[in-house]
């Protein structure tokens, strides 16, 4: 027996030790929180207000257009070298089945119904809970407001932005939960949204305080929103200038006045111009330039203008709204401006490049129409080495408007210094996109750094001969270092070409207010005014203006759409063909039967994106847009 | 370009005797070290022990002792078996007619005849003269003891789908992985190698195929398809960790028998026993391999001229500017200018013929009075196959098992491993590396004539130069330690009954040190050539080196921390009551997996030298880290029960909670049932089916889970991480995120399977036959049910557990065994298994067309457009419906619906899928005298998966020589390979309409590996006190003896990842 109960201690003391006092599978989570703990502390509160910015235009890095592709690869201003068939309103593939460019998120992508609306349902969400979140102190329940109003207007950016490219969406200021009948909810007129869009502006602008912190919602980004919203509902795409959609509710205004919504839009864009919302004003001086330019003026104005595209401090005063990067390997959002847009002679990616109809369209420095000067219709020119010296206008790229420098890199255009291994090749320091040649036998020497024919990355070098400067920052060696300069959401020159788009096109006393805005974009950009009484000239200076003044910021897409003239605007991208000889001849050629982008306009239902197929799928209920409805 | 003399960076010669010689000096050391062991050491350690004084040679008590030894099937004598005094080197070797005959010195000593392929006995003299010995043959002893899940049974009595092998049959295989040796030794299990890279072979492994949704592409414990992984009794040890020879043996449960394993065990398990030591005085073994590896296949890429007339006919075809002229190509056809017209032989620059492997083990069990012990010590090593030596991975193992008998009634034991693996590889990982060798243009320099390394393609990619270390360290160094503690209780007053206590501790921690930093590349000063006046070809020239890659050092550190606690309690019950035997099996087991891990990262490192965090520049920084936790509790309980070994029954039960789920749904129970027959035992059998000696008929049905996915997802969980930049000052703003979105139901995926098998024995033995048919339902599989919420809501759907998949296969396993003549004997085996999953229901979208409906299709059914060739005209154009632009030479898409448009519903499911349905192996043994031979066949069926997915091609990358040969151009119109391409820039192209065309099969058959020993007669080293001495010849990945793509290794099936390594190798295994 003594055996027996020596046994049963060790027993005893075996299952004492194995048993642990506390239950194992009684644990919280380790890495988490829950919903409970974000709505009962407003410093998680404030965090997840964060995550509703961070994901405003649906992706974590890639903030509105600050991408590798841009929306204006989409339009007649630029080719996307490594990605054309995305943008499937020129290739007759976009469709429920294809959204292209619609249907990616990340850095060749926009406007993602389903990003966004994943972020819609979390602003919404910080919304109907808002109001729980404990505050005793007053700093924390302003704070609380001042939140409120800024998840407004983010709810706002998102569906504006989801609106211009859609049409009328589904419109909720409630979360969604799961088990909720999704199959009775459809989708709001255009007209409602927009009003949707419009309240929560004004609750937003009602909630924020005057000094809101840089880079988050503001009053003046509330207003600039609203400029651009009004704007867009009055234009001729929404208000029956596309006979064919004019009846649906989904992509058209029924009803009211064309001339109110100018009025509008005039009136809120004249809101931020009188000060209502801090003092905004051009960089740089409005004053009339001198009369002839000399190289240094037009440097000084180039660079100027530039300046407003590599900010990284404080924004200057024609900042409205912007967003801000930091430098790779600290975790927070950067951008690659350089190495996207960036030669492929410095190990850059070269990615959207301005097309040479889109060249042509900046002046000379005197505020003349640039012409191919042959007067053959072809897009020619040639000069000896001493025709240059004694005329340099003989160069297409000499004499041209300042923002002409600040926007595009041509052959021969100055950029930062080639990396360790071309400089070699290149000591100067100057873009190659043209060829070398003998001039003894005529045959081809050397191919340019930056051409699809270099000895670095031929594959990333341009199609079509040009390269995006306006967003380089030349300090910044793209292929190791991440940009960090802002990427400018609103700015006032837009507030002004807004104003003055509104004015002209409500025509009468408003007109005059329209040219001299205009005039102030000009003047500060180093060009004469403009003239005119007659409205339709007047509406072609300020497309022209819009053009070139917000070229490749990602307004031409919605432009050419608001005045339904995609059509007409659509052509071929073609080869700029350049031999630079070895005795200093030049020839400048735009070859235009040689074709780096085929593009048509084969339909007018590419003016509105489609909803997928997918979504249609699993919400039969929702009405596509016309064209699309198949 | 030739190879070129390079020494840059020079690690000195690559020593192929050098390397050669270690093993034979480590031989010569242990023949040193066992002479003087047993004369001195362990007899003065033992010269306390009264035992042991009985043994010394000078006893005069000597007795001779002698005998027979034949084998227990066919009553034939087997000679050549080695007969030894147990404790002692006294032995002899049976001779032709199987005799032996042998002087002991104590009538109580123990003979132990051992012959390889038969079961070693040990027999106690008990003071008989004569010892008559049957020895039964391995492969199919009755009375082997095989693992099946906490308990082992009798091979003749396992009732449930369990396949086993030896350690043996994989300890001599120069593989650097347990689990890639194991491949096509187990029937109903895919093993297949997804890289050859050292210490990264991605062995994918699929018990019976594929049953749930998920990839089955990563590896070990990250997917919902590996199979439970049980070694020791202890789960989450990685099978890879061990090494080879301290496996005793490997089963895996294919059935109901999993069921004992419960929610994990859906996928199949795999249980792994190493070797504990045996009673007697000690035995010292040691054994290693050389190896010398070469790639199987080196997929072949076009070279310059082939490269530039392919890229210029694509030119040409789009009336683009050619980027080579016709005189281009003819230099770089003759080769006569190679500084400004290379012909660039990347591939064969990156590697170099012949690379290395090796092994080492020292092994040392024996045991005293009940004290048993087994040490062992391993090292293994893995080199690159790149020119330059860089990557390699080195394997560290020091595994002890004790065990301790207190009193005649408990037992305790101790068994302990540590493990270190150590990888060491350049920045650019190896599918980068090799991927870009791929790639990278032939008319361009990976060499400069005098031997520097050219420039890059972009991003500093020269893989000569990548492949090396001049681009800093990615060093990731595992250390483990496994503890366990066990006690055994057999209560003297309850006969059969044996508690057992235990409870492991096993530590995991990983260091990962990636530091890199800016590689010199040498580009061109044109200006400076010198050109021969004749030619006009540049003879020299000056190159510049310039540093690519990075802007300056940058370093990563990760420090991660695991650890598993599993505590078991056991009570077993045997006992034998007339004819009926009873086993009887509880348990308790309670897990945890507790884990932390943090990361630094700084960069603008001054200097290379101190390569430590605080070292960095301030300007960018990072620190992250995470924390995880885990448990389980589990109940567990087998009872078997049979009839004079006739009628056999088994019921497994468990009952598993997991901290996954939520508190009201988190146990869940799992219960297997298991009968089975032998028929072969019946009265009537033996009167009529005689020549069936043995035939036992099994049937299984049971309930597993699989609990894929982290855990608390029944909890709406919110996490942070950085948002986007405000104020002036630019402070990234901290945002909270909902890292899932709840199920509060969310539970296991459930697995119901069923089986029927038998197992049976032909004419005495000579022909085994197997056969198991299974189907498996899968339900409660983990996925979102997307179908049904628009995107709309915004709402992230959290995994719910609604799909099915059902899955269906059989098991062949056959074999004839027989020894021809007393010197030779035969084995030959076979296995071959098919599978086939249907996913039955997965909360799919409408689709457009019925066609494209998956449900009713194997999961990862790929939809793609069937291409039916190549455009031979313009007329074969406009005959067939084709894509805006389609040209002669590009590929026809089949107008499916035969609407006359090609479009997106023309899009068809292909049913083969990334999983093989069919996998099989053949094994051939035989012996002769003292040499053995092994060899292994493997293969696998259709296997579908793109040849490659790169976009690059054209202008920015190679060509492969299959794309070149036979390629379309208007003198050959009539084939199926398409015309010169670029990148993505044909509507055919992989990424925006992915057809078959880009698919390829990777059935094949190869010999998997083969070894060849030869036992040295021990006359030659008796008096060394050796007691067994081989050496032998190993290869692994042999041959491929057929394959239905011929251009990469299929089993690897990617051109662009570290090819699959030929290995020969050559060993010696020696006892003491």
């Amino acid at each position: 027996m003594k055996k027996v109960h020596r046994f049963l201690i060790v027993i005893t003391l075996l299952l004492f030790g194995a048993t642990s006092c506390t239950d194992v599978l009684d644990q919280k989570p380790v890495d988490s929180f829950n919903q409970d703990a974000v709505f009962g502390d407003i410093g998680l509160a404030k965090a997840f207000l964060g995550r509703c910015y961070d994901r405003m235009y649906g992706h974590a890095n890639y903030m509105s257009l600050c991408r590798e592709d841009l929306l204006d690869a989409g339009t007649d201003q630029a080719l996307c070298i490594h990605r054309p068939a995305n943008y499937a309103w020129f290739k007759n593939s976009l469709g429920p089945d294809y959204l292209g460019f619609f249907g990616n998120t990340s850095y060749n992508g926009f406007q993602n119904w389903n990003a966004i609306y994943n972020n819609m349902q979390n602003t919404n969400l910080f919304l109907a809970n808002v109001d729980n979140v404990p505050a005793t102190t007053a700093p924390d329940q302003a704070l609380i407001t001042r939140m409120k109003g800024e998840a407004h207007w983010i709810r706002a950016m998102m569906y504006s932005n989801l609106w211009m490219a859609f049409g009328g969406l589904i419109v909720t200021d409630q979360p969604f939960e799961l088990g909720q009948d999704f199959l009775t909810i459809t989708r709001s007129s255009f007209e409602e949204t927009l009003n949707f869009i419009l309240a929560d502006i004004s609750t937003a602008m009602n909630l924020l305080d005057d000094n809101m912190e840089q880079g988050r919602a503001s009053k003046a980004a509330c207003a600039a929103l609203k400029s651009k919203v009004l704007l867009f509902a009055a234009s001729p795409l929404v208000n029956g200038g596309l006979a064919s959609t004019a009846s649906n509710p989904l992509v058209a205004l029924q009803g009211g006045s064309q001339t109110a919504r100018y009025q509008a839009a005039r009136d809120a864009a004249k809101a931020i111009m009188d000060g209502t919302y801090g003092s905004f004003s051009l960089v740089g001086t409005t004053d009339d330039p001198p009369a002839t330019l000399t190289e240094d003026d037009i440097k000084a104005y180039a660079d100027n203008y530039h300046k407003i595209f590599i900010q990284k401090g404080a924004w200057n005063s024609e900042t409205i709204h912007a967003i801000q990067f930091v430098a790779a390997g600290t975790g927070g959002n950067y951008s690659r401006l350089n190495i996207w847009h960036g030669p492929n002679g410095y190990h850059n990616w070269g990615n959207n490049n301005p097309t040479e109809p889109a060249v042509r369209k900046f002046e000379m420095a005197d505020g003349s129409k640039f012409v191919w000067d042959n007067g053959d219709g072809e897009f020619l020119r040639t000069a000896t080495a001493a025709e240059l010296t004694a005329d340099p206008l003989k160069s297409p790229y000499n004499g041209r408007e300042p923002r002409f420098y600040a926007t595009v890199l041509y052959h021969g255009a100055p950029w930062s210094t080639r990396p360790s291994d071309a400089l070699g090749l290149d000591p100067t320091s100057r873009i190659q996109t043209g060829h070398f040649y003998s001039s003894a036998t005529g045959e081809k020497t050397d191919n340019g750094l930056d051409t699809r024919q270099s000895l670095i990355e031929a594959w990333n070098g341009t199609k079509n001969g040009y390269y995006i400067r306006k967003f380089m920052d030349p300090a910044v060696a793209g292929q190791y270092f991440y940009n960090e300069n802002h990427w400018v959401e609103f700015r006032y020159a837009e507030i002004l070409l807004n104003y003055a788009e509104a004015c002209i096109e409500l025509g009468g006393a408003d007109l005059q207010n329209g040219i001299d805005a205009i005039n102030m974009v000009r003047n500060r950009a180093g060009l004469p005014d403009r003239v005119t009484a007659d409205q339709a000239e007047a509406r072609e200076f300020l497309r022209h203006e819009r053009f070139i003044e917000l070229f490749g910021e990602g307004h031409r897409w919605y432009d050419l759409r608001r005045w339904v003239i995609f059509d007409e605007v659509v052509e071929n991208v073609c080869e700029m063909k350049i031999k630079e000889f070895d005795n200093g001849d030049m020839e400048w050629f735009y070859d235009i039967t040689a074709i780096a982008d085929e593009r048509t306009w084969a339909s007018d239902k590419f003016y509105w994106a489609p909803i997928s197929r997918d979504e249609l799928n699993k919400a039969p209920q929702l009405v596509n847009n016309p064209g699309y409805e198949d | 370009m030739k190879k070129t003399p390079y020494c840059f960076w020079s690690s000195g010669p690559d020593d192929f005797f050098h390397k050669l010689l270690m093993p034979v000096k480590i031989v010569v050391l242990i023949l040193f070290c066992g002479l003087a062991l047993p004369a001195y050491s362990l007899s003065a350690d033992y010269a306390s022990g009264s035992d042991l004084t009985e043994l010394t040679v000078d006893d005069p008590q000597q007795m001779a002792v002698s005998g027979t030894v034949t084998d227990a099937t066919s009553g034939d004598p087997m000679p050549g078996v080695n007969v030894q005094v147990r404790g002692t080197t006294l032995g002899a070797i049976t001779d032709v007619s199987g005799r032996y005959s042998l002087n002991v010195t104590d009538r109580n000593v123990t003979l132990v005849f051992s012959f390889i392929g038969y079961v070693t006995q040990e027999i106690p003299l008990e003071g008989r003269n004569v010892v008559n010995v049957e020895l039964t043959s391995e492969v199919l002893d009755l009375d082997e003891v095989i693992v099946v899940g906490y308990t082992t049974q009798k091979r003749a009595n396992v009732v449930g789908a369990v396949t086993s092998i030896p350690g043996a049959s994989i300890q001599a295989i120069p593989s650097a992985s347990v689990s890639n040796a194991i491949s096509g030794r187990l029937p109903g299990s895919v093993v297949i190698q997804q890289s050859g890279e050292p210490g990264n072979l991605g062995t994918r492994i699929l018990v019976r195929g594929r049953s749930t949704l998920g990839s089955t592409n990563a590896t070990e414990n990250r997917n919902s398809t590996y199979p439970l992984v049980v070694i020791d009794g202890i789960i989450g040890r990685n099978m890879d960790d061990i090494d080879p020879n301290d496996i005793e043996s490997l089963s895996v449960l294919k059935d109901a028998s999993a069921a004992i394993y419960g929610a994990q065990a859906a996928n199949g398990v795999i249980l792994i026993t190493t070797k504990k030591g045996s009673e007697g005085a000690p035995k010292l073994n040691y054994q290693f391999y050389q190896g010398f590896m070469t790639p199987t296949i080196v997929p072949q890429t076009t070279n310059a001229w082939q490269y530039a007339t392919m890229l210029s006919e694509y030119q040409d075809y789009e009336g683009k500017t050619r980027t080579y002229s016709d005189a281009d190509i003819a230099l770089y056809k003759s080769g006569a200018d190679p500084w400004e017209h290379p012909d660039s032989d990347w591939y064969g620059d990156l590697i170099k013929d012949w690379t290395t492997n090796f092994k080492h083990t020292l092994s040392l069990d024996g045991g005293y009075r009940g004290v048993i012990y087994y040490f062992s010590l391993g090292f293994r090593g893995d080199e690159s196959m790149y020119a330059q030596s860089s990557t390699n991975y080195k394997q560290f193992n020091v595994r002890a098992k004790l065990e301790l008998p207190i009193t005649d009634w408990l037992k305790t034991g101790f068994d302990f491993a540590g493990i270190q693996n150590d990888r060491t590889y350049p920045r650019n990982s190896a599918s980068s590396i090799v991927g870009q060798a791929t790639r990278l243009l032939p008319t361009q320099w990976s060499f400069w004539p005098d031997g520097k390394p050219g420039p890059d393609i972009e991003y500093g990619d020269n893989p000569v130069v990548t492949s090396t270390f001049e681009t800093g360290k990615d060093e990731q160094k595992t250390y483990q330690l496994q503890n366990t503690f066990r006690v055994e209780i057999t209560p003297p007053f309850v006969k059969g009954l044996t508690l057992r206590g235990q409870f492991n501790y096993d530590v995991n921690n990983f260091y990962r040190h990636r530091f890199f930093k800016p590689w010199i590349l040498y580009f061109p000063q044109w200006e400076t050539a010198v050109r021969d006046p004749s030619t006009g070809f540049i003879t020299s020239m000056d190159l510049t080196p310039t540093p690519r890659g990075l802007s300056s050092p940058e370093n990563y550190e990760n420090y991660s921390r695991r650890i598993r606690k599993t505590t078991n309690i056991e009570a077993m019950f045997v006992r034998k009551f007339g004819d009926h035997n009873i086993t009887l099996f509880g348990g308790f087991e309670q897990y945890t997996n507790d884990a932390n891990d943090f990361q630094g990262f700084r960069k603008y490192y001054i200097s290379t030298l101190i390569q430590t965090l605080d070292a960095g520049g301030d300007a960018e920084k990072n620190a992250t880290g995470g924390m995880s936790i885990y448990a389980r509790k589990s109940y567990i309980a087998r009872g078997t029960y049979d009839f004079r070994g006739k009628y056999l029954a088994e019921i497994v039960f468990r009952a598993d909670g997991s901290l996954k789920f939520p508190p009201e749904g988190r146990w869940g129970y799992f219960p297997g049932f298991l009968v089975g027959w032998r028929a072969s035992e019946e009265g009537f059998w033996k009167d009529n089916l005689a020549f069936i000696n043995f035939f036992k008929l099994r049937a299984s049905y049971g309930k597993m889970g699989m609990d894929p996915g982290s855990s608390f997802q029944y909890i709406n969980k919110f996490a942070l991480t950085n948002g986007m930049t405000f104020g002036t000052g630019r402070a990234i703003e901290i945002s909270a995120y909902p890292s899932s979105v709840a199920n509060p139901n969310i539970t296991w995926e459930t697995q119901t399977t069923q089986n029927i098998g038998f197992d049976s024995k032909l004419f005495r033995d000579l022909i085994h036959l197997n056969f198991e048919v299974f189907y498996n339902k899968r339900e409660d599989i983990l996925t979102p049910k997307d179908a049904s919420v628009p995107n709309f809501t915004g709402l992230s759907l959290p995994d719910e557990n609604i799909a099915r998949v059902d899955n269906k296969g059989f098991e062949i396993d056959a074999g004839v065994h027989k020894s021809l003549t007393s010197d030779l004997r035969i084995d030959v085996t076979g296995n071959f298994s098919w599978n086939r999953n249907e996913v039955v229901f997965m909360d799919e979208p409408e689709r457009a067309v019925p066609w494209q409906v998956r449900t009713g299709h194997p999961y990862g059914a790929t939809l793609l457009y069937n291409c039916i060739g190549v455009f031979a005209d313009d007329a074969a154009v406009d005959a067939y419906p084709s894509l805006p632009g389609a040209k002669p030479g590009d590929l026809i898409f089949e107008d499916y619906d035969k609407n006359g448009v090609i479009d997106a519903n023309d899009r068809i499911l292909v049913d083969n899928t990334d999983a093989p349905e069919v996998f099989y192996g053949g094994s051939i043994d035989v012996s002769w005298k003292a040499f053995s031979l092994s060899m292994l066949i493997q293969g696998q069926g259709k296997f579908m998966v793109p040849r490659y997915s790169d976009n690059r091609r054209g202008e920015a990358g190679n060509y492969f020589l299959w794309q070149f040969e036979n390629r379309w151009t208007p003198e050959n119109r009539n084939t199926d390979i398409s015309r010169a391409y670029n990148r993505g820039d044909q509507y055919w192209n992989f990424d925006s309409r992915r057809s078959t065309y880009w698919y390829d099969n990777m059935a094949y058959t190869r010999l998997k590996n083969l070894v060849l020993t030869y036992t040295i007669p021990s006359q030659i080293y008796k008096s060394l006190g050796i007691s067994r001495a081989s050496i032998y010849f190993s290869g692994n990945n042999l041959a491929l003896l057929w394959s239905a793509q011929k251009n990469f290794d299929p089993e690897i099936a990617n051109p662009m990842q570290y090819p699959a390594m030929k290995t020969f190798a050559f060993g010696a295994n020696v006892t003491f």
